[in-house]
Parts: C-alpha cells; sequence; structure tokens
C-alpha cells in the first residue's frame, strides 16, 4: 500500500523506468495500479539508436514485475514522510501477523480438544 | 510509544526498520550492488534508496590471452525505487554499539 | 482490466518477456493481462533490418507481457522497417 500511495502522489511527474530486460523508458507517470503495474506517456526509450523497439509508440502499459528500478524525481519525494509511513505500515503489518498468528494457534487447540472428547 | 518495541529486533524486518535513514548495502541479481540510504520500504522488500551507487560486475572474455576479466561499472543515481523481487540480501551499516 | 481500457480496439505494441515485439489490434484483456491481438504480426529485428511474420489472432499469456505500447499509426507508417538496424530485444530475466 505505501508504494502505491507513494506513486500515486507522483501522477503527472517524469520517471525512468529501467526493465529486466534493460530497456529503459522514459515518460510522464499517467496512472498505478496495487501491484505497481504502471502507465506512461510520451514516452521515450533511452539509447533510442540501439533499442528502437518503441519508435512509434508515446503511451505505454509496463508490467509491475518486469521492472527492476524507477529513477524517481528526487525533488518530489519527501524522504521524512516515507519513513514515517514505513515505520507505520511496519507496525501494523505485525499487528496483522500476531492476530494470524494468534487465530491459527487457537483454532489449532480446539482441534485437538474436540479430538480428545 | 512502546520504547522497547521500537527498537528491538523480533524478526528480519525490523533490521531494516531501524536502518531508516541510514546507508545500506543491498545486493541484487544478476551480479548487481547498491549503496545507498534507506528511505522506505514494504514486506516484500521494495525500497526507495537515495544518493545510490549502483555497481554491476561484468564478466568480459579477453580475445588474445582467453582470460576472463572482470569489470565493474559504477553509475550514480540520486532517488532510486528499487523492486524487491530481485534483492537477494540487505546489509545494515556497520554499528559501534 | 481498467488500465488498459483505453488502449482497446487500438494498434498495440506487445513486448513479450521472452524479447519479441508483436504488433496488433488489441481485442481483448483482463485481470491477469492475458492479451488477445487481432491481424497482428511479429516484428524480427537483425542485421539485415525488421523482417515481418504475420499471424493473425493471437492470445498472449499475461505471464508472458512485459510492455504494451499504444502504437502512434501516423509514425509506424513513416517508419521503413528494412533501414531499423538493431539487436534482437533481451529476454527479461528476473
Amino acid at each position: 500500500m505505501l508504494f502505491f500511495s507513494f506513486y500515486k502522489s507522483l501522477v503527472g511527474k517524469e520517471i525512468t523506468v529501467e526493465l529486466k530486460n534493460d530497456l529503459s523508458i522514459t515518460g510522464l507517470l499517467q496512472s498505478v495500479d496495487q501491484f505497481l503495474n504502471i502507465k506512461l506517456k510520451d514516452i521515450k526509450v533511452n539509447e533510442e539508436d540501439k533499442y528502437p523497439y518503441m519508435i512509434s509508440v508515446k503511451n505505454c502499459f509496463i508490467r509491475g514485475s518486469v521492472v527492476r528500478y524507477v529513477h524517481l524525481p528526487a525533488e518530489d519525494v519527501d524522504v521524512e514522510t516515507l519513513q514515517d509511513h514505513s515505520r507505520l505500515e511496519a507496525r501494523e503489518q505485525k499487528k496483522q501477523n500476531k492476530q494470524h498468528q494468534e487465530q491459527k494457534s487457537s483454532t489449532a487447540t480446539t482441534a485437538t480438544t474436540s479430538t480428545t472428547v | 510509544m512502546d520504547k522497547r518495541e521500537e527498537g528491538s529486533v523480533e524478526e528480519p524486518l525490523d533490521l531494516i526498520r531501524l536502518s531508516l535513514d541510514e546507508r545500506i548495502f543491498v545486493k541484487m541479481r544478476q551480479d548487481r550492488e547498491l549503496r545507498g540510504k534507506l528511505h522506505a520500504y514494504d514486506q516484500h522488500l521494495n525500497m526507495i534508496l537515495s544518493d545510490v551507487e549502483e555497481t554491476i560486475k561484468v564478466v568480459e572474455k579477453d580475445e588474445e590471452t582467453d582470460e576472463e576479466i572482470i569489470r565493474n561499472i559504477k553509475r550514480n543515481i540520486k532517488m532510486l525505487f528499487v523492486r524487491g523481487d530481485g534483492v537477494i540480501l540487505i546489509s545494515p551499516p556497520l554499528r559501534t554499539s | 482490466m481498467a488500465m488498459l481500457e483505453s488502449y482497446l480496439k487500438k494498434q498495440v505494441l506487445v513486448l513479450t518477456a521472452d524479447g519479441r515485439s508483436i504488433i496488433g489490434t488489441l481485442r481483448g484483456i483482463d485481470q491477469t493481462i492475458n492479451v488477445v491481438l487481432e491481424k497482428c504480426h511479429e516484428r524480427v529485428y537483425s542485421e539485415e533490418g525488421i523482417e515481418v511474420i504475420p499471424l493473425g489472432v493471437h492470445l498472449i499469456k499475461g505471464d508472458d507481457v512485459a510492455v504494451i505500447g499504444e502504437v502512434d499509426d501516423e509514425l509506424d507508417k513513416k517508419l521503413n522497417l528494412k533501414e531499423i538496424i538493431a539487436e534482437p530485444m533481451k529476454p527479461i530475466v528476473h
């Protein structure tokens, strides 16, 4: 959720998405979803002469799972807020894991009692 | 806020939480290494790092001697999102205490 | 899939995980990014320019999709495919 929200705050900004096939695509962030799939507009592939595969494409959708890095505009990233959100989300995650564990162990106890009865 | 909860390491991800706002070392798939300051992470180990130095190890073969030459390619990136599925290990900064 | 609805019925370019370029009309798309292309062809890159291979209708499995691009038809018509020299695209390495 943290990164999904973060990317939503960057809509309209220029980013460079580096893929796991070494292709780098620069464009304006148009939209993002929970899987961190990304839509860019007005794109340019870096080193276009060497990688002319998207020469007639202006807008594109990038599957989140093929992304290696995203180069971000540093001036639009509030690191303090990100750090606070990371701590908050870590705490939430831990709470959820604990609840899940407790649920699991309580169902296990019920199961053993019912078999012994 | 519970002081003990904030500072202790109970599970692996706590180690990363304590490295927020500190420079860390990240080993990635395909012989890539990153050094940078950690600003965000989640349970998939997606991260945002700043002032990043990336080192890529490239093995080249010398055409004449057939010897393998290892070359390190470095580049600097101001602000970088790293997708967690490429991460192999994270090492926090060395602490003196 | 909501994000890709604006590309429907348009000419799109699909870059696949194994490094192929397939162009066709986008007829369908689902949550897992399975893609159906109509009247499609593959563009094969080599030292002798781009070779075009007609394919007809193709379903590309979501796992194999890397990028879907909206093709600008005007720009694309102007391309001289025989003069575009490039190595084949590298596959996605996870």
